[in-house]
């Protein structure tokens, strides 16, 4: 049974600011919105009435970047079990790396994956982008030089801003 | 007012080398969890609302090169020198250098690669005629996707 049509997700800082921006560009809100932990969800709970978390995939020492088993195990459970619950039909990801696995096991439940790369990447391609690119249905690029990296799914639309 | 924003992360080179020009500039910073606390007024963290008032009344904003905060400073057209955290000054990647440079490419923003160089791009940005070009709404292709009757 579809529960939630459509499911928006993102990570914390710059990535959630620029989710809520395109979220005020489009005419239907999220029924859910999955993202990871960060001092900005309060807020956003204020205004949206689901939003679930995810546990980051890797954890962080000051600027060093630890990959953890048990937190990936963790991680990888939560986003099985949100995709199963949420069941959605669309996933609009504005996410980074914490998103990936969220929205292969929502590809696998049958929903329909549009990834929006980031607005830092101009030329190269993230790695959440190359990620997702063979199970999404549409990649949108926020600058026209990065669909010369892209294959035939990219396009460029414009902002989110 | 000069506004120095470094989000909720760390620059601390970036703060310590406005706070070497010391009381020439009116620097107010925003520092996040930098360790350097300079002798200029400063707040660690600011609400987005409160972050959006100092952006207001700023003559230049000091911006390092996040999304997010480029993203708000587009909003208002402010006159902006961006600073992008990179490798060597302890970051893990260089991932805000793309998008800086962009924005100074665009007319946007004066780019100031090294910090020892940010009184050069003091000047620079004021005498810089800015300009803010508007692009196409990315939701309008997106909407019909994401409508339950889609």
């Amino acid at each position: 049974m579809l529960t939630h049509p459509f499911v928006l997700v993102t990570d914390r800082g710059g990535h959630l600011h620029n989710a809520l921006k395109l979220l005020e560009q489009l005419a239907d809100r999220p029924d859910a919105i999955v993202t990871t932990h960060g001092p900005d969800i309060d807020s956003l709970r204020k205004n949206f009435p689901k939003v679930l978390e995810v546990p980051y995939l890797f954890r962080w020492f000051g600027k060093t970047r630890v990959f953890n088993p048990f937190g990936a195990l963790k991680h990888l459970w939560v986003s099985a079990r949100l995709a199963w619950t949420l069941r959605p039909r669309s996933v609009v990801s504005l996410g980074a790396s914490n998103v990936v696995c969220f929205c292969y096991f929502a590809r696998v439940l049958g929903a329909k994956i549009i990834h929006v790369e980031c607005m830092n990447q101009v030329t190269t391609k993230s790695v959440t982008g190359k990620l997702l690119y063979p199970i999404c249905s549409e990649l949108l690029v926020q600058w026209p030089e990065l669909l010369r990296v892209y294959g035939p799914k990219a396009r460029y639309e414009g902002w989110v801003l | 007012m000069i506004l120095i924003l470094v989000s909720t992360g760390h620059f601390d080179p970036l703060i310590q080398a406005c706070d070497k020009l010391g009381q020439r500039y009116d620097f107010f910073g925003q520092i996040g969890m930098s360790y350097t606390e300079p002798s200029f007024p400063f707040v660690r963290t600011a609400s987005p609302s409160e972050i959006e008032r100092l952006i207001q009344k700023a003559e230049i904003v000091i911006s390092h090169g996040g999304t997010g905060m480029l993203s708000q400073l587009y909003q208002f057209e402010r006159p902006t020198i961006i600073v992008p955290k990179q490798v060597r000054y302890g970051e893990a990647n260089d991932s805000q250098v793309e998008l800086a440079v962009k924005w100074a490419e665009l007319g946007m923003g004066v780019l100031c690669m090294d910090v020892d160089r940010i009184e050069e791009a003091i000047k620079e940005c004021r005498k810089r005629k800015f300009e803010f070009p508007k692009f196409p709404k990315i939701g309008e292709f997106l909407s019909p996707h994401c409508s339950p009757r889609g």
